[in-house]
């Protein structure tokens, strides 16, 4: 491997020159040579001999120290356990010796042999954190910002970002909402808890420039140098009108060092269901049914043979017992990631390439999702120490390819444990309790995903950008940036001509069971961002005063441009192109927005102008003020300009001459800020637009007509939304580094609340366009503490708490105290996500009981024993809809976790948990609801669900019946409100990294193995649920909460 | 900095609509938007109106408001339509359209639909919640809300509007743009007239209005022949005494000329007054799917019920049959097939072409296999009370393996008729005139005609007038409306049982129930302005 560098490339006349340069430029020691019309390139080969040495710290000699030759970088070797090292090089060169927790140090090789004294760093004080339009020193931060340095990422290798920002902070949610494997999976992901009504998602900014959470969420660990959320308004308010919900800031690696350095990684993972739902089989099917039944007075429909049949399994081809979840979806499911990078240095061009390979199969069979992902990044120093020009190239391919149809977890959720899979004979299944029926035979999934059809999403996404810096006098610079993304994408789908399933009874077609008619639709879409920007920054320290102003403008569009197409009736299922379909009018195919052969554009834009001034004094006072100045498209001309200035101010305590006799105290900082931000994401893309929206609507005497009517409700007044954060902090670091602590604590003000007001039915709009009403408010506290400790020489450890409690209030609403939503109710004086509804006082265990409560009649019809009995809340002797009340909460508004690190010798593990606290689920449909939508039934209803014999008034549910039967145990009610609260091990990561001492003969200068997991274990909050991922917000069928075991490695040359 | 960006760089309109300041300009804007006002006419739906009835059941309660409805135990979260979305789409067309530039003639015609679409909303509106607001006009967001108004004055504005509507439209249409057969006629306007002002018994009205429909030249739809080869494979001499072939003929005739009127291949026939029509392929309507039971891929949505079985009278003598009691039928049905069969023997023709029963042929549905009915009790997507429908169905929509795209009639010829008979016998009494009206119908499916010496008085006579209607529009969405106007609800409204005599729901009746409750959002956030129906 040492020689990897010293094979003579030979570049043709044909080979540009422009990649012959690009070579000199990072490849150290390379020469061109020009001969016989040839340029080839070689690199220099030195007269060696061997150095030997020892290096040393205050405690004596240190073992697994790089020492690397500065002249050519290949050559390099590590301390053994005695500190000593030998290596080829040449008198009059230089070594450089670098280790972690110390400074690197460059010493001229003046004899044979050497003694290399190390120091240890202090590390937080020239941390460097990535702040809006810059970076700032850690020291210096007078915001709430919380981040994950270079140097962190580099300790402790993160196998997703989601698992990487989890720890760092409290306030921040990160929640693996699960989907299926597809484009567009994102997670979700909160700073600071919900404060307006609607859309929470923070904004994300990739190498300075604005991206999506799916961007966010495609980037590879690997490609990225430092990340940072800023939680607060002065932070954050340089971003303006997006940052109201907090900026999520990534920066990617950059090219540099001394020497070439490839990294590569892998890892293969086996992802599997949390928690899968625990539906009855047959025969508890058949009980529970019977016993709504009679709970219903009606008849059994299972008589005691057949649930005998279902019992002993004798005809399985007419009574089988089929786990709908089990046989249809994957037990486990791969998924493998590879990357390989080049960091490398250069004359004057240093550059970063990442290559990433993402493979992801999915529970369901046949499908899965391949993601490539190359980040090319450059730094060309044109003129030096003037001029520095950089360029960021990324392309992301996402491919999804699946063959069947889509799964239908509608269809999973009501799918019979009675109804066959397949027959014996190996025909689909036809029998459903005995007899033939062709509507479930039809619903079959497995069927589905199988012989459905096929589809493909192809998304390409292509981003360049340049940035340049000028320096024309000492402490000015000159910005500039501009990006161009480019987003293509693809999504095929192809719905087969199936054929009919054979009724096993009398091995005759059933009809309706088949498609007779099959359809390909495809939508190609591409979107253009183009983001101009341009800073001015000025700095100068004169004396003990330091002072920096920024100003800036940018602008940003994005046009998105859709077509769809399709057709059907196909001459087979094979085909692949809509030239073959039907030309016949009546085969076009249509979808929710009309028919195909048609465009549709969406696009927006924004203009801002913002400045930044910084002072400090003594590095003791710090002090910072932001502006910025936003005009979106999204309003009308008269509304659309914002202003969001902020404030901030920080001070380093333990810089006073009194703090010099507390010598516990390594660090203390208290921060305050107060700013505001805007929020216009929410708003529909012509909310302040009248329209008229043209499509076939109606259809006269067999010949389909246009109609034209109003688009949406308008808002023509629409403001911004504007958040209002004051931020108070302190940074401490005490015991010689051993405990840090950072809490925060903040009162974020939402004004102009952008809500689609609840509307009255004789509005005659379904929804309403948003208007500016309402007012809440966050308070909140939070605080992380780390301990770091050392257990003799080789065990060191860190704990970590985090926690992070907001409480909100909704200030105002507008013209009214309340408004009522479906299940929930916003309130003037309480909280955002409250459930409104009637109380529940357990079961009734007689009729007596029954006679003695007040009538419930008015409110859920004629209770029987074994039913909700409601309170009455008011008192007054009836119950009615006055005794609805607030019952609970949906918001997890306590959230908090534990980290804990440790590294012995070699070895290390990091485990990540997460929990939350004080929140209810309110479950409905499938899962509570007996027999809901002609489906099954939770088997927890068997034991632990009232009967005549457990006739409780605490039993876990009421007296079974369908749905139908008995609509009073079903109305609004904290019976079926749910504890949400729960305690997760996110992560648990176990490591081991080779000494360094025997790798360097293979050539590597680190070689480390991992195992992970993700969410291996989960404590739920609510017994009567045990089969219900947290994360996935409601019981009903759906695509599973993964966890995932995996095996990786990374390695580094 | 920015030197590039153009004046107009934050200018972003929608793209994919007209804005309205272009639009309201021509001819075409008008026709345009005169068409999206006809996707407001309601469809299939209206059959969930008799499942919130006695005449059929709609067992599923997440598929429509009608299995609280009937079951009598209706919280105030249902909302039984309260909706004024084709109401505020009718009052902007009407705002605007004087804006733009086209004949008068035809502009007043124009706004002659859109204001009967308006109307219809309104006769949905009071016949669910009695009192509601009558909104003429666009309603900003700070001025919706607003009260009820009393039901009179929102039915003399309906009456008024139809009444002048009726005079702007023309009878009949003659094709091509702008004039498509299909749109609102004189006919439609005066149908609907005609039965809100049966609805409040304004029987000399009602009367009066029926007999200007019976001189525009609509007719009760009739087949001649038997064209499909598989309906000649269905066998009803098992279930009817056939006096003759010419009998047989007559009885199959009867059958087949009411069932296909509401197939695809009639749409538009002489009969209908006014459809809701689907486009093709591209629109399709779920009769097919609700209706029939799970063995031929429907979800028996709305199945028939007991009630409306016993109300089919005999074929042979034309009178109310006897049935047997819910038990004997049960030990029947469990015991001796034979003897439960004979309660389905020598029925009215449209008994055959409304329900299917067990043992009941229906060739027509699959070319394959020959198609009999079997109920499968206690099996998902089968029927609860041990029937299915038949009638709305196409059958050879579900042999082509395609959904149905039969257009779906809102009003036709024989409620007209019916509406002239039971007016004009409230009005006074039995008369040539009524009992010609319903022979008309009753001759159509094959029925012998009234036995006029029998009913001879008016209260005999609206005995089987109200039968005769009960029959003949069974599952059109009339009954929810008639049994609350003729006061039976309470009498009617009682529990219903399957073939084996085990409950299929459990109904109870409360006075309140003659109203539907406002949905208790509306009210919630109504902030008092609205005032919730009694009872509730």
């Amino acid at each position: 491997m040492n020689n990897r560098f010293r094979i003579p490339f030979s570049f043709r006349k044909v080979t540009p020159l422009a990649a012959a340069l690009m070579l000199t430029a990072t490849v150290p020691n390379a020469s061109f040579l020009f001969a016989n019309g040839q340029i080839s390139l070689q690199t220099n080969i030195e007269i060696q001999e061997t150095i030997s040495g020892k290096i040393e710290d205050a405690n004596g000699p240190v073992a697994g120290v790089t020492v690397s030759l500065k002249e050519n970088p290949s050559v390099v070797t590590t301390t053994n356990a005695s500190g000593q090292f030998t290596i080829n090089a040449a008198v009059g060169q230089s070594l450089i010796v670098r280790a972690v927790g110390y400074t690197a140090v460059t010493k001229l090789i003046s004899s044979n042999s050497l003694n290399i004294r190390l120091e240890s760093t202090t590390e937080s004080l020239d941390e460097v954190v990535v702040v809006a339009f810059g970076t700032q020193k850690k020291e210096n931060l007078t915001g709430a910002v919380s981040s994950i340095t270079p140097k962190q990422l580099a300790e402790r290798p993160v196998t997703s970002l989601q698992n990487a920002l989890q720890g760092i902070s409290p306030g921040i949610t990160v929640l693996s909402r699960p989907a299926e494997v597809a484009k567009g999976n994102t997670g979700s992901i909160t700073v600071r808890g919900r404060s307006n009504l609607g859309s929470p998602s923070p904004m994300f900014i990739i190498d300075g420039i604005p991206a999506t959470g799916a961007e966010f969420a495609a980037l590879s660990p690997n490609d990225i140098a430092s990340m940072s959320v800023l939680k607060d308004a002065a932070s954050a308010s340089l971003y303006g009108s997006r940052a109201a919900n907090g900026v999520i800031l990534v920066n990617t690696k950059n090219g540099g060092g001394d020497r070439a350095v490839v990294g590569f990684s892998a890892n293969y993972g086996l992802q599997s269901a949390t928690f899968l739902p625990q539906y009855a089989d047959a025969v508890e099917y058949a009980h529970l049914y019977n016993r709504s039944m009679r709970n219903a007075g009606k008849n059994e429909v299972f008589s005691a043979d057949i649930i005998e049949k279902y019992k002993n399994g004798s005809e399985p081809d007419l009574y089988p017992n089929t786990d709908w979840f089990s046989e249809v979806l994957k037990s486990t499911a791969p998924q493998k990631d590879m990357g390989v990078n080049i960091t490398a240095p250069g004359k004057t061009t240093k550059y970063y390439l990442g290559l990433n390979y993402f493979d992801q199969q999915s529970l369901v069979p046949s499908r899965s999702q391949k993601r490539i992902n190359t980040k090319f990044n450059t730094d060309t120093e044109v003129v030096k120490d003037i001029l520095r020009i950089g360029s960021n190239f990324s392309f992301l391919k996402q491919d999804y390819d699946r063959t069947g149809s889509d799964i239908s977890w509608w269809e999973m959720g009501r799918a019979l444990p009675m109804t066959v899979l397949r027959h014996s004979d190996g025909t689909w299944g036809s029998i459903s309790n005995g007899a033939a029926n062709a509507t479930i035979a039809g619903n079959n999934q497995l069927r589905a995903i199988q012989e459905g059809g096929r589809g493909t999403n192809r998304d390409n996404y292509l981003q360049a950008a340049l940035n340049g810096s000028l320096t024309p006098l000492k402490g000015l610079s000159i910005d500039g940036l501009v990006s161009l993304k480019y987003t293509n994408s693809n999504t095929f789908s192809f719905a087969n001509t199936t054929t009919p399933v054979i009724n096993f009874l009398t091995k005759q077609e059933m009809g309706t069971t088949s498609n007779k008619i099959n359809q390909m639709t495809e939508y190609w879409g591409k979107r253009e961002e183009l983001l101009l920007q341009g800073t001015i920054n000025y700095e100068r320290t004169f004396g003990d005063h330091f002072g920096k102003a920024t100003v800036g403008s940018s602008q940003e569009s994005n046009v998105y441009r859709e077509a769809f197409l399709g057709r059907k009736n196909f001459l087979n299922n094979d085909l692949n192109t809509i030239a073959t379909g039907s030309s016949a009018t009546a085969d076009m195919s249509s979808d929710g927005n009309g028919l195909a052969n048609r465009t549709r554009q969406e696009e927006w834009a924004i203009r801002s102008y913002f400045g930044r001034f910084n002072y400090a004094f003594k590095n003791k006072y710090m002090f910072e003020a932001n502006a910025r100045v936003d005009y979106s498209s999204r309003f009308a001309p008269e509304h659309r300009k914002a202003v969001f200035p902020s404030f901030s101010a920080g001070w380093n305590i333990d810089r006073e001459s009194f703090m010099d006799n507390v010598s516990w105290v390594d660090a203390l900082k208290l921060r305050g800020s107060w700013g505001s931000l805007g929020n216009q994401d929410v708003v529909t893309i012509g909310n302040y637009f009248n329209t008229i929206a043209i499509g076939s609507n109606y259809n006269f005497d067999g010949v389909a007509v246009d109609g034209a009517q109003q688009n949406a409700h308008v808002n023509y007044a629409a403001l911004w939304e504007k958040v209002y954060m004051t931020n108070v902090g302190i940074d401490a670091t005490i015991l010689g580094g051993k405990i840090n602590l950072t809490t925060d604590y903040f009162v974020k003000n939402t004004k102009d609340i952008l809500l689609q007001p609840v509307t009255l039915a004789t509005l005659g709009w379904g929804t309403a366009a948003f208007a500016n009403q309402g007012q809440t408010r966050n308070r909140g506290i939070e605080a992380v503490v780390t301990y770091n400790g050392i257990v003799g020489d080789e065990f060191k450890y860190s704990v970590s708490g985090n926690i992070s409690y907001i409480k909100n209030e909704i200030l105002s609403l507008g013209d009214f105290n309340e408004s009522v939503s479906g299940y929930w109710i916003n309130r003037v004086g309480s909280s955002v996500g409250d459930y409104y509804g009637y109380k529940s006082d357990g079961l009734f265990t007689s009729q007596e009981e029954i006679d003695a409560h007040p009538s419930q009649t008015a409110i859920a019809g004629n209770s029987k024993v074994g039913d909700i009995k409601y309170v009455d809340v008011n008192g007054d002797g009836v119950l009615n809809t006055d005794d609805r009340t607030i019952l609970g909460n949906d918001v997890p508004w306590v959230n908090y976790g534990f980290n804990f690190k440790a590294a012995y010798k070699d070895f290390d593990i990091d485990v990540l948990t997460y929990g939350v606290a004080g929140v209810k689920t309110y479950m409905e449909g499938e899962a509570v609801q007996p027999f809901f939508n002609n489906g099954n039934v939770k088997s927890n209803w068997l034991n632990n669900g009232w009967t005549e014999e457990n006739n409780v008034a605490n039993a876990d549910f009421p007296r079974i019946t369908t749905v139908a039967d008995a609509p009073q145990n079903y109305i609004t009610s904290d019976f079926w409100l749910f504890s949400g609260n729960y305690f997760r091990i996110r992560a648990i990561t176990l490591g081991y990294t080779f000494p360094t001492e025997s790798i360097t003969k293979i050539g590597m200068s680190q070689l480390r193995v991992f195992a992970s997991s993700n969410n291996p274990f989960t404590v739920l909050g609510d017994k009567r649920l045990g089969d219900f991922d947290p994360e996935t917000g409601s019981g009903r069928p759906g695509y599973p909460g993964l966890k995932t075991f995996s095996l990786g490695v990374t390695a580094r040359f | 900095m920015l030197g590039s960006c153009q004046k107009d760089f934050l200018e972003r309109a929608p793209q994919n609509s007209v804005p309205e300041t272009l639009f309201w300009k021509t001819e075409n804007d008008v026709y345009l938007a005169v068409n999206a006002l006809y996707a407001e006419l309601p469809g299939e739906g209206l059959m969930y109106e008799d499942g919130a009835a006695d005449i059929a059941h709609a067992q599923y309660p997440w598929e429509s408001t009608s299995t609280v409805i009937s079951s009598g135990i209706v919280p105030t979260t249902t909302n039984a339509g309260w909706n004024f979305v084709g109401i505020r789409k009718a009052n902007y067309f009407l705002a605007n359209v004087d804006k733009a530039a086209l004949d008068e003639g035809l502009k007043n015609r124009y706004k002659a639909e859109v204001r009967f679409v308006r109307a219809l909303k309104y006769v949905g509106l009071v016949n669910k919640f009695g009192d509601v607001p009558l909104i003429t006009k666009e309603l900003s967001l700070p001025e919706s809300n607003v009260p009820r108004n009393a039901k009179a004055e929102v039915v003399q504005f309906i009456l008024d509007e139809l009444t002048e509507i009726a005079t702007i439209l023309p009878t009949s249409y003659t094709s091509g743009r702008s004039n498509e057969i299909g749109r609102i006629t004189k006919g439609a306007a005066l149908a609907i007239k005609a039965r809100v002002e049966l609805q409040e018994s304004k029987w000399a009205e009602a009367a009066n209005t029926a007999r200007e429909i019976m001189t525009l030249g609509y007719e009760l739809f009739n087949v001649n022949a038997e064209i499909d080869a598989l309906d000649l494979k269905d066998d009803y001499s098992k279930f009817v005494d056939f006096a003759d072939a010419e009998d047989e003929k007559k009885f199959r005739l009867g059958l087949r000329s009411y069932e296909s009127l509401f197939h695809e291949a009639n749409e538009g026939n002489k009969e209908v007054i006014l459809d809701r029509q689907y486009i093709e392929q591209l629109q399709p309507q779920y009769t097919n799917t609700y209706l029939p039971e799970g063995g031929i891929g429907g979800w028996s949505s709305l199945t028939p019920t007991q009630n409306l079985v016993n109300a089919y009278q005999s074929y042979k003598t034309g009178e109310s049959v006897a049935v047997p009691t819910n038990a004997q039928r049960a030990d029947r049905y469990k015991n001796d097939l034979n003897a439960f069969l004979e309660e389905y023997k020598n029925r009215d023709p449209r008994f055959y072409a409304t329900i299917l029963f067990e043992t009941a042929p229906w060739s027509a549905v699959d070319d394959k296999a020959p198609y009999t009915f079997k109920w499968v009790a206690g099996g998902n997507n089968m029927s609860k009370t041990g029937y299915n429908f038949r009638k709305l169905v196409d059958p050879k929509a579900i042999r082509d393996r395609i959904a149905n795209h039969a257009n779906f009639i809102i009003i036709r010829y024989a409620e007209v008729l019916l509406t002239f008979a039971e007016a004009q016998n409230e009005l006074s009494g039995p008369s040539a005139e009524v009992y010609a009206a319903l022979d008309q119908i009753r001759q159509r499916a094959g029925m012998p005609k009234v036995d006029q010496a029998k009913y001879a008085s008016k209260e005999s006579l609206r005995q089987l007038i109200r039968n005769e209607r009960l029959v003949e529009l069974a599952l059109e969405g009339h009954r929810y409306v008639d049994i609350r106007r003729w006061g039976i609800a309470p009498q009617v409204m009682n529990t219903i049982y399957d073939l084996n005599n085990s409950v299929a729901q459990a109904r109870v009746w409360e006075d309140k129930l003659w109203l539907m409750p406002i949905p208790q959002k509306e009210i919630d956030n109504a902030h008092g302005v609205l005032v919730q129906n009694d009872g509730y």
